[in-house]
């Protein structure tokens, strides 16, 4: 080589990658100072490289890691993963790729969990949920799930957009009605996940996907997150580290950091907070402030009602939101399900189960429907009215020869319960009709209450069955008020009112309230009969759910173990009634983590159960809280064994969405996802391709 | 990525404002995976490592939006590491106490913790992640821009990452070999300048 002309650029670079060139270039550089530069620099240029590749950054993922998929550009990268537009070699079909980092499934129980919820979603089908097609291992032993391909904006993004362009909130009515049809199919996609015994967790409007055509699909499952959330606090720790504005969609359970409380209610719970933003473009309540006041204000503020931020929704709509969005998950719509059917109702115009609290609307729903629980709440308060307007009102409707036994209770009885009454009477009238019974009840009627109280204790204990304990409590109140006025010596009466409206109190939640009437009732009681009476056991047995709920665990154990004592004596150990009080003090050693004595009262209240006495109920509960108890001390097979029958005896009288139902199946899900895990095989199974 | 219109100061400022989500997130997008690795350096296992940096991220922004750190009297690294250390070592105690009771319930008793002192090596160490991190971030925004070039940038990543010759480089992509330098010279200055851009906004958290 000369020595006057300069080095290529390959030779540079041989050097700058400490490649010997050769004896001349070297002497070429000795002389030519503008080579030295160049090679300095392209020494640096290559130290730099190197450390940027020691720095972990890495090239595009070849498009050849995953087995049966050819991979095309990044569409979406996120804290979970990548997600690439590919083609699915064996049917050219279009798909989107989701690669999920190492690191996002880093335990053994991750990996198992993302592959059984694979595997579940891979089988469903559902116009408003995703489609998963297929799921599994990378060549380098990451995960993917390959799923359909959707183009359009998340929910987020037309919120933004819309709340931007200040045409955002839905005031007319026809916007409100597509607004209330988008939610009500994003809720049954939801119910259809839920179906499968999976909780989604992670619902958000970022995680719903508008298509071009408008139709909702849910995106991300939250498989990958799951693991942390069942850890204490474990929901705070994957959210606080994106964003805390995440938060505003987490449940109170969740945040409040005991993965256990967490249920298919919890989705629930999001979906109102979803719903909230969508009728008002902003959410129930601002979080700001420090982590804890955050948490602190998901766990006791309040939500405002949404027709607060926008007078186009009404107060049936503002009930269903609410529900939704109640602290205590027991008082929530029991499932996605059970939201999506109401919201439809109110669509459709029909009465609403989240209105029934309110008296009135519970007459009117009934007189819509005839059903013959408020049939008794009218008679209850006909017959007090007597003679007022109301009655006439009736009176006059009423043929002329049902006029002539109109005097008689019977008679009135008999004319509201005849087919007819829901015609005579519309809504309106039914309103007025009301209001002045009530005025007439406070006023002169009380000497007519020594007949009507029985009428309002079964219209009580109706609605307590019926899950009304605010509307039973009224009741109970009213009878009480009226046995002491008219028929002070009745002290049976007064006692047994006095329990039930410490029952209506207890599913309140008023325990203090609560306590402070069985005690009265269990004085009386033993005043009357003394201490060898199912009364007293079944007041002390309340008494004790009471103390316990109240985290009065000594005294609660007293109670029961009372109550236990006293049945076995009155009824023998093969009584419904001894088996209960088994059951209840099961409960409560569970709460107190006594677990083998708790299984052994479950499983001889179970031997009490099958014998028939304690009806499906009591077979259903005891069988559930075995389960419960054989999970907890680690006996899973047993455990799957007993909820899985519990489920079944629960699903013979009861609706798939009743709450006992839902948390029977809940809970069987967890213990099979442990169990499953508990195994871990050293393979995961790969997915077969789902079939269309 | 991260947003370069913000520096580390800013976004220190930001935090203050409680509405301001973005700036939260934006710092933590910064300083989680600087503290991930820093932990590993210290010991800490994957998953150990990003707990205990998500613990600190969070028991950083609580303590400074109660005024606890005050930044005329010192620096955002030094709180980092010491709540890191402290954390890491109350989640190794916890461990320990788990192995010893069996799965019990557990208390967290975090906020009750002493601060440990930074030493110098920590320094060092933090500086190494730091600087780590600004190097991936810089190599995403040149990738995210360099988009359109992708024929360079291709070159350039077969080189680098793949470590496959020029030569062959070349003749994969039907390139002269002079193309092929001009990429991997022409890739590195723009590296340099994302670099540069980066360690703008990081700007704030050291000295």
């Amino acid at each position: 080589m000369n020595d006057s002309t300069c080095l290529p650029d390959g030779v540079i670079e041989m050097m700058a990658w400490g490649t010997d060139a050769g004896a001349d270039s070297r002497r070429h550089l000795e002389q030519c100072a503008a080579c030295r530069e160049r090679l300095e620099q392209a020494k640096s240029d290559s130290a730099l490289l190197r450390e940027m590749v020691a720095a972990g950054s890495r090239p595009r993922e070849a498009p050849t890691e995953i087995p049966g998929y050819e991979l095309h550009e990044e569409i979406h990268r996120g804290s979970q993963g990548v997600v690439y537009r590919g083609v699915q070699c064996a049917t050219r079909r279009a798909v989107a790729v989701k690669i999920i980092h190492q690191g996002a499934l880093a335990s053994a129980r991750q990996r198992q969990r993302f592959e059984r919820e694979t595997e579940l979603l891979a089988t469903l089908r559902h116009p408003n949920v995703v489609t998963v097609h297929d799921g599994g291992r990378t060549r380098d032993g990451g995960f993917f799930l390959a799923m359909e391909l959707l183009e359009g904006r998340t929910l987020e993004e037309a919120l933004e957009a819309a709340a931007i362009d200040g045409v955002g909130t839905p005031r007319r009515r026809a916007e409100l009605r597509r607004t209330l049809a988008l939610f009500a199919d994003i809720a049954d996609g939801v119910a259809a996940i839920h179906r499968r015994g999976i909780i989604h967790r992670d619902l958000k409007p970022q995680n719903i996907l508008i298509d071009l055509g408008g139709v909702p699909h849910l995106l991300d499952f939250g498989v990958a997150r799951a693991e942390h959330d069942d850890e204490p606090g474990g929901v705070l720790r994957t959210l606080t580290g994106e964003f805390v504005g995440t938060l505003a969609y987490a449940a109170p359970e969740q945040v409040a950091g005991d993965p256990r409380l967490v249920d298919i209610r919890a989705d629930v719970y999001a979906l109102g907070v979803i719903l909230f933003r969508m009728l008002t473009r902003r959410p129930p309540y601002e979080l700001a402030g420090s982590l804890a006041s955050v948490v602190e204000a998901i766990r006791s503020l309040e939500p405002p009602a949404p027709s607060h931020f926008n007078p186009a929704i009404d107060k049936e709509l503002d009930r269903v939101v609410l529900q939704a969005l109640a602290k205590d998950p027991a008082r929530r719509y029991e499932s996605a399900g059970a939201l999506e059917r109401d919201l439809r109702r109110y669509l459709a115009g029909d009465p609403i189960d989240a209105m029934r609290g309110g008296r009135l609307y519970l007459l009117r729903k009934a007189l819509a429907r005839h059903r013959a629980a408020v049939v008794v709440a009218v008679i209850a308060v006909l017959t007090l009215a007597g003679y007022g307007a109301a009655m006439a009102y009736l009176y006059a409707k009423a043929t002329a020869a049902n006029q002539a036994r109109m005097n008689s209770l019977d008679a009135v009885l008999r004319i509201v319960q005849s087919e007819d009454l829901h015609r005579r009477i519309d809504e309106e009238t039914a309103e007025r009709l009301l209001a002045r019974i009530e005025q007439s009840l406070r006023g002169n009627l009380m000497d007519q209450a020594a007949d009507a109280w029985p009428h309002f204790r079964e219209l009580g204990l109706r609605q307590l069955r019926r899950g009304d304990p605010a509307a039973a409590l009224r009741q109970f109140e009213t009878a009480l008020d009226m046995v002491r006025v008219a028929d002070a010596s009745n002290r049976a009466a007064v006692a047994d009112l006095l329990h039930q409206r410490g029952r209506a109190e207890w599913f309140l939640g008023r325990y203090p309230d609560a306590l402070g009437s069985y005690q009265a009732a269990l004085d009386l009681e033993r005043q009357l009969g003394g201490s060898e009476s199912e009364a007293v056991a079944a007041s002390l047995t309340h008494l004790g759910a009471t103390l316990r709920a109240l985290g009065r665990l000594d005294e609660a154990e007293a109670a029961q173990r009372q109550a236990l004592e006293l049945r076995r004596r009155l009824h023998g150990v093969d009584d419904a009634r001894y088996g209960a009080s088994l059951n209840n003090l099961g409960v409560l050693l569970r709460e107190r983590k006594r677990h083998s004595e708790a299984l052994a009262l479950f499983e001889d209240a179970l031997r009490i159960a099958r014998r028939g006495g304690a009806g499906t109920e009591g077979l259903g509960a005891s069988l559930h809280n075995l389960g419960l108890e054989q999970a907890t001390l680690g006996h899973m097979a047993d455990a799957e064994r007993s909820l899985g029958e519990a489920l079944e005896v629960k699903r013979r009288e009861l609706e798939d969405d009743h709450p006992s139902v839902v948390s029977t199946r809940n809970e069987l899900n967890r213990v099979r996802a442990a169990a499953a895990a508990a195994q871990s095989p050293a393979t995961a199974p790969t997915m077969p391709p789902a079939q269309e | 990525m991260i947003d370069v219109t913000r520096t580390t100061t800013l976004l220190l400022e930001g935090l203050h404002d409680r509405g301001d989500a973005a700036a939260w997130s934006e710092f933590d997008r910064r300083y989680r995976p600087i503290l991930v690795g820093f932990l590993r350096a210290l010991g800490a296992n994957e998953i150990d490592a990003s707990d205990v940096a998500q613990e600190t991220m969070v028991e950083f922004l609580e303590g400074y939006r109660a005024g606890r750190y005050d930044r005329g009297r010192g620096r955002l690294r030094t709180w980092l590491m010491s709540i890191g250390r402290t954390q890491l070592a109350l989640a190794r105690r916890r461990a320990a106490r788990r192995r010893d009771q069996g799965r019990g319930a557990e208390d967290i008793d975090a906020t009750a913790s002493k601060v440990a002192d930074p030493s110098p090596e920590d320094d060092a160490l933090w500086e190494v992640e730091r600087r780590r991190t600004i190097l991936r971030e810089a190599f995403e925004r040149l990738r995210a821009a360099s988009a359109s070039d992708g024929r360079t940038l291709e070159a350039f990543e077969l080189m680098i990452f793949r470590a496959v010759p020029p030569a062959a480089v070349a003749a994969e992509l039907s390139m002269s070999m002079d193309d092929v330098y001009q990429a991997k010279s022409r890739i590195t200055q723009r590296l340099r300048s994302h670099i540069a851009e980066v360690e703008r906004a990081f700007e704030g958290d050291g000295e």
